[in-house]
């Protein structure tokens, strides 16, 4: 298949793996997953917080740079406003990924399977015949699919851990006073 | 194995929610959905958001959000 695949594919796919090496391999990348899961105990493991929101930031303009130098590539011309409103597509991509709004946690692989799925929902919505505003309506439709199951997620787990340590509370009494709180002697 | 299966349940759950998707375009248009032209024009719209979805994930993993991302791109 010479000449089928897009250089611009290429140049993303570099960008994919640079990503995923910073955040995986390095102090930096997992000082910025620290930031995410919890201020206070990043601040108080030590990490740089001034420093990592910098790099953060900036490495957001970085490849947003990349992103433009392909869209350009792709209109062949410099229009200011021409991809203005896409940011739902860009947020749902990374919610439908598994990242967390609050922060902390995400993969780059569920991102970029977040990005597909997207892709391909929008190309075949389109190819079915309808109408390319209900593009938009599918788009909010995943997303809050995705945020609404996340959440359940995150609410299911956090009711499993508290009744985990009710568990673990009651076996580290006293024999003798064991069953007390739930009435039910176990000894 | 079990531990890796749930230790990667989202990862999972996507790829199988991708793969529904991709059957049901491929039952509802199985003459066009599937044609080379189709997918390398796929192809050609994925590395634009992709790219920016990139610089979007590393500023939420950080816990923040920055929805001036088109806007510095362009």
């Amino acid at each position: 298949l010479p000449g089928t695949f897009p250089v611009l594919g290429l140049l993303r796919i570099g960008l994919v793996i640079l990503t995923a090496w910073l955040l995986k391999y390095t102090v930096l990348g997992r000082s910025i997953y620290a930031l995410g899961g919890s201020q206070v105990a990043a601040v108080r493991v030590g990490f740089n917080i001034f420093a990592t929101r910098l790099f953060v930031y900036a490495f957001m303009g970085f490849i947003s740079g990349f992103a433009s130098v392909v869209h350009t590539a792709l209109v062949q011309s410099a229009i200011p406003n021409s991809i203005v409103g896409r940011e739902l597509d860009i947020i749902a991509a990374v919610v439908v990924g598994g990242a967390s709004i609050t922060g902390g946690s995400g993969s780059i692989l569920g991102t970029c399977l977040g990005v597909a799925l997207l892709a391909m929902l929008g190309n075949g919505l389109t190819l079915i015949g309808m109408s390319s505003y209900w593009n938009n309506v599918m788009v909010g439709l995943v997303l809050l699919v995705g945020v609404t199951m996340s959440a359940v997620q995150r609410n299911l787990q956090a009711k499993r851990r508290v009744t985990n340590l009710d568990g673990a509370a009651m076996m580290a009494r006293p024999a003798h006073q064991r069953g007390t709180s739930s009435g039910m002697p176990l000894a | 194995m079990r531990r890796f299966l749930y230790s990667h349940r989202d990862l999972i759950a996507l790829t199988s929610v991708l793969i529904g998707v991709a059957a049901i375009m491929l039952l509802l248009n199985p003459e066009r959905f599937l044609t080379l032209n189709n997918l390398r024009s796929m192809a050609f719209q994925l590395p634009e958001v992709g790219i920016l979805t990139l610089a979007m994930m590393v500023t939420m993993l950080h816990g923040g959000i920055n929805l001036a991302v088109l806007g510095t791109a362009i």
